[in-house]
């Protein structure tokens, strides 16, 4: 276990990363969530505390946007160019593999924290004083604590494991590698989506968070499979 | 188990290693030994950083074996952790500084020596502030070096540690290696296409060629192993027409060749006999006479 935490540590050790990035990602995106419903509410001439602002603030969906194309690099970075140093430092693959999957967990743990604490304060002064709607949003749990933390750790560990993934499967085949696995998964997506075209409506509209909860763990436990799977003859030359 | 019946540091039976056709290493069997400094030379493209990847388990063997003190090293970090290689074009982590990769050396080799690495950053002038990949080539040179030397790690591998190296900056490597080889024993192996510079500290030399073991022995026994001779370009060719020779160069009515097997009395006659001159090989001689390091030879 300890050289495994090891591995976890080697991916700490740009702590500026880890901590920084994310938070400074959010409060971008809070800046500018600011400045358009502050502008939207000027324009409008509208409330803060109007009922029909509100239920259109709630769809805000920038927070939900924010991070996942830092998260995908991330991962992606976090074995394909972590791992050739970490071989040359004395790790071993399934080292490598475990600490990876501890420090995507910590990240995971970290971002829901940071979220769960922003809506607390979101709520706290009521909406950020001026009717904000960033955290308290539908997509989110619309305020409820428990989605939002589902919804954080699993979106954060599925961008994360994904990123990995490619980045195990670049390591492992070479630059084809995850063009083809790319190019693999889209084609299963729209076979997927042929398959259940007749159906589509209905499936829209019973889905539920549960549904997609399942849905993004069944993803997260391919693509750590898969990272296995790649990882584990992966050579570095 | 006693030191004399400790298994080698290395050892390799028949390995090889082939990529989508082309043969990096083939069929090399050798051992390294432990506690020594070993010279891995060879052309570019012999196979020195194919076998030091292999050994370290960094990459898999097509066929063949390779010990790590006896056992297998693949995925196992007892053995693994023990050893130290850094390739000449290593990769680290985007944005990493200077501080980075000690940190993480820190964190992942167990007898790290934050003293040794503080000074020899001092003494290569490794820039703090610059990120890595904005590293010239000496001085990512020099950090490979200072991670490699201040590991302490008991196998340490150097990859043509002195690419882009200054030459005062190379022989402040020299007298940091054997300082800290003599307080603290332990197995290199370095590969170098400068053996001129670097004979001094070999003990032991490994010459690869097109992926195979050319030859394998102690620095001294290789260099009893082969002498020159020099003069009239026909008489030199008579000379090493009933000998094996390794090396022959004509210019103009000049020419020298370099003649494996020690010097016996009979040469030395026919030589005398011919007015041929006859001197020891250096070791880059004798390697590029082995078909290796020409390049260098020339240079």
């Amino acid at each position: 276990m300890n050289r495994t935490l090891k591995v976890t540590k080697l991916h700490l050790n740009k702590w500026e990363n880890f901590i920084g990035t994310p938070v400074i990602i959010l409060a971008v995106v809070m800046a500018i969530t600011l400045i358009i419903q502050i502008a939207i509410q000027r324009a409008t001439g509208i409330s803060g505390t109007d009922p029909e602002y509100i239920e259109g603030a709630r769809w805000n969906q920038a927070i939900m946007w924010a991070l996942p194309g830092f998260l995908v690099y991330y991962g992606v970075q976090a074995v394909a160019t972590t791992y050739p140093f970490a071989l040359a430092l004395g790790t071993t693959r399934r080292n490598f593999i475990g600490g990876t999957m501890i420090s995507n967990a910590l990240q995971a743990i970290f971002i829901t924290v940071l979220l769960v604490a922003l809506l607390g304060i979101e709520l706290a002064t009521g909406h950020w004083f001026i009717g904000l709607y960033v955290l308290d949003v539908h997509l989110l749990g619309a305020g409820n604590v428990g989605v939002l933390a589902a919804t954080s750790f699993l979106g954060v560990m599925f961008c994360l494991t994904v990123g990995g993934l490619f980045g195990a499967v670049w390591v492992r085949f070479g630059s084809m590698g995850p063009a083809f696995l790319g190019l693999g998964a889209g084609l299963a997506l729209a076979l997927t989506l042929l398959i259940l075209a007749p159906r589509l409506g209905e499936i829209f509209t019973g889905l539920t968070g549960g549904a997609v909860a399942v849905a993004a763990i069944v993803v997260i436990v391919v693509a750590l499979a898969g990272t296995w799977f790649a990882m584990r003859r992966a050579s570095v030359r | 188990m006693t030191p004399s019946s400790a298994p080698p540091a290395v050892e390799a039976r028949a390995l090889t290693r082939r990529y989508r056709g082309a043969t990096a290493l083939d069929g090399v069997t050798l051992t390294i030994e432990r506690d020594k400094i070993t010279g891995l030379l060879g052309r570019n493209g012999a196979g020195k950083t194919t076998l030091m990847s292999l050994i370290t388990a960094q990459d898999r063997p097509t066929s063949g074996s390779v010990h790590v003190h006896g056992r297998d090293p693949f995925e196992q970090a007892e053995l693994i952790e023990q050893m130290c290689f850094l390739r000449d074009n290593q990769r680290y982590p985007d944005d990493y500084k200077l501080k980075h990769a000690i940190r993480a050396a820190r964190i992942c080799y167990p007898n790290w020596s934050q003293e040794t690495a503080d000074r020899l950053i001092e003494l290569f002038r490794i820039p703090s502030k610059p990120v890595v990949k904005k590293f010239s080539r000496g001085q990512l040179s020099a950090l490979g070096i200072v991670l490699g030397l201040a590991s302490r790690s008991e196998i340490t591998f150097f990859d043509e540690p002195y690419l882009g190296l200054d030459a005062t900056a190379r022989h402040i490597f020299y007298d940091e290696l054997l300082s800290e080889f003599t307080e603290h024993p332990r197995t290199i192996v370095l590969s170098t296409h400068l053996i001129n510079e670097m004979d001094r500290l070999l003990e032991r030399v490994i010459i690869l060629d097109q992926g195979r073991v050319v030859r394998h022995a102690d620095v001294e026994e290789l260099r009893g192993d082969a002498f020159q001779v020099a003069g009239r370009a026909a008489a030199v060719e008579e000379f090493a027409r009933d000998r094996r020779s390794l090396a022959h160069r004509t210019i103009g009515g000049l020419g020298t060749a370099v003649i494996e097997g020690s010097l016996a009395t009979d040469d030395r006659e026919a030589a005398e006999a011919a007015s041929l001159e006859i001197t020891p090989v250096s070791l880059q001689d004798l390697v590029a006479a082995y078909g290796v390091g020409a390049e260098a030879a020339a240079d």
